[in-house]
């Protein structure tokens, strides 16, 4: 098996959850749904005051984000389970991890929609202005879903097959994330302003250290989780 | 009541909060493993000692 | 899903903690705690308060040591795919827990006297939320899979993986607060101190490994009942 041959069949799996999501549009269409449902019900608790609401846009954004984003997580798995189509799928010989990173590419790309789509209410909402350094904040918020996504699919894949699936993956994952979201709120907040301090660029080595950290802890470990 | 009064009742409360966590802990240890024991004690001498 | 490691738990029959190193950890620290707090002069900042740094910080340790268990025998079995690792694993990981809950709790003690607030957001605290948080999921998951190999597999991976981040949290926690305000320092130690918290932490860590040595004993007769139970239905078929 070469790589070329591991690289198709990861792309088929992810092309195979995204025609299905694209086919019943009803999944990504929920999710983004409480996702802004979320941002606006935080906008009431924390407004009225447009000062206030301005400095907990970030916040709000990115707890919004985590919130519906973790949804996704077990979808992408249940559907596999509920037509029994993961046993068959583990049975293709060759190694296992192309079923990770197909996963993580169609989770990728399905969070990385319903963020955009978030962050536009947001900066409607919460009356934020872009800032000319939008092109680092694109970057932050980029490398902040990798981090979600990628222990996000990861810890979906057991969650997905246990007890109580709905508590337990927010309950393992959203501790693991702090650092994601330290980062990332820090840095977009520094962003949005002047960024002064330069506290952004250490923000962002610190995101991009995080992200190859556990891309790679994850794509070892996933092996032995799957298989089980 | 003094600064150092109220000192020492957050020492004692301190102290306490620790021995009653450990003590908790070992009752609930010593308990759940005499059951425990019990139960493996009697499926052995139901098995005539054989392990399955 | 056939389970083929259970023969291999059964081979050897479940050890049997000593009573007396019970006796002797417990004695140790009521020996420590009489020690330290007899011999430690009031502190000229903190006055009595400090003694609560006896429990506290020794607490402390030995949560970092737990976990540094559970981390070892979390990669042991990923390794070695022996159940007995799994067990000892979550073993360490529950006594971890509760010495975790009793140094936040501690914490919160000393510092609502030392600086007026049960709470800060300091590096320190709050990565020792954190993990505790961490180590809450790790337990959650043990108590929703049925499954002993997928339980063993999966909270292996949870554990390692979640002792890795620790680290980073702490250091993400320490950015986040010292770019917008000063670390707050410790004071200067005392030899007195440094003799005291010795002992403590000596005493402290026997208690530990009573704790999860007894822990693990009870998970082996646990996993030795279940294996009895399942070759009972087999039989009865």
């Amino acid at each position: 098996m070469s790589l070329r041959d591991d690289w198709r069949r990861t792309r088929a799996i992810a092309m195979k959850d995204l025609t299905t999501e694209i086919r019943a549009k009803a999944g990504f269409n929920g999710v983004a749904s409480l996702a802004v449902t979320i941002l606006i019900l935080l906008g009431l608790a924390l407004g009225p005051d447009a000062a206030a609401l301005r400095n907990a846009a970030v916040g709000a954004v990115w707890l919004a984000t985590l919130f519906s984003g973790v949804l996704a997580f077990n979808r992408s798995f249940q559907v596999e389970l509920e037509s029994g189509a993961l046993e068959p799928l583990l049975l293709y010989p060759g190694p296992r991890w192309p079923i990770f990173a197909g996963k993580l590419l169609g989770n990728l790309i399905f969070v990385g929609l319903m963020v955009l789509i978030v962050m536009l209410v947001g900066i409607v909402l919460f009356g934020i202005t872009v800032p000319d350094t939008w092109p680092e904040l694109l970057a932050v918020v980029a490398l902040g879903v990798v981090g979600l996504v990628v222990l996000g699919t990861f810890y979906a894949s057991m969650s997905s097959r246990s007890r109580a699936r709905e508590v337990l993956l927010p309950l393992l994952l959203f501790p693991m994330l702090v650092p994601v979201l330290l980062a990332a709120t820090t840095a977009s907040k520094a962003l949005l302003g002047a960024d002064l301090m330069h506290e952004a660029g250490a923000w962002i080595r610190l995101l991009i250290g995080f992200d190859t950290l556990f891309l790679v802890a994850t794509f070892l470990a996933f092996e032995h989780v799957i298989e089980a | 009541m003094n600064v150092f009064e109220m000192d020492r009742n957050f020492v004692i409360a301190a102290y306490s909060v620790m021995w009653v966590v450990v003590l908790g802990y070992l009752v609930r240890l010593i308990r759940k493993g005499s059951r425990a024991r019990t139960d493996y004690d009697g499926m052995v001498g139901a098995n005539g000692g054989e392990k399955p | 899903m056939p389970d083929i490691s259970s023969d291999r738990s059964a081979a050897t029959p479940p050890p049997r903690t000593s009573v007396w190193l019970g006796f002797v950890a417990f004695a140790a620290v009521i020996f420590a705690q009489t020690f330290s707090i007899l011999t430690s002069p009031a502190d000229r900042d903190m006055g009595h308060l400090q003694k609560i740094m006896y429990v506290h910080v020794p607490a402390a340790w030995m949560t970092f040591l737990a976990f540094l268990v559970v981390f070892v025998y979390s990669m042991r079995y990923l390794w070695k795919q022996n159940e007995n690792d799994d067990l000892l694993a979550a073993s360490a990981a529950e006594v971890g827990a509760v010495f975790n809950g009793l140094t936040l709790m501690l914490g919160m003690i000393w510092g609502r006297p030392a600086w007026g607030v049960w709470w800060v957001w300091d590096a320190r605290l709050t990565s020792t939320l954190v993990l505790f948080l961490i180590f809450v999921g790790y337990l959650a998951l043990r108590a929703f899979v049925d499954d002993s190999v997928q339980r063993a597999k999966w909270s292996a991976a949870v554990g390692a993986i979640g002792a890795i981040n620790v680290p980073i949290v702490y250091m993400s926690v320490k950015w986040w607060r010292t770019l917008h305000q000063p670390q707050s320092s410790p004071g200067t130690l005392d030899p007195a101190y440094t003799l005291g918290l010795r002992l403590n932490a000596i005493a402290l860590l026997l208690v530990l490994i009573y704790f999860i040595r007894k822990r693990y004993e009870i998970a082996r007769l646990e996993r030795a009942i279940e294996d009895f139970a399942q070759a009972a239905a087999m039989g009865g078929k």
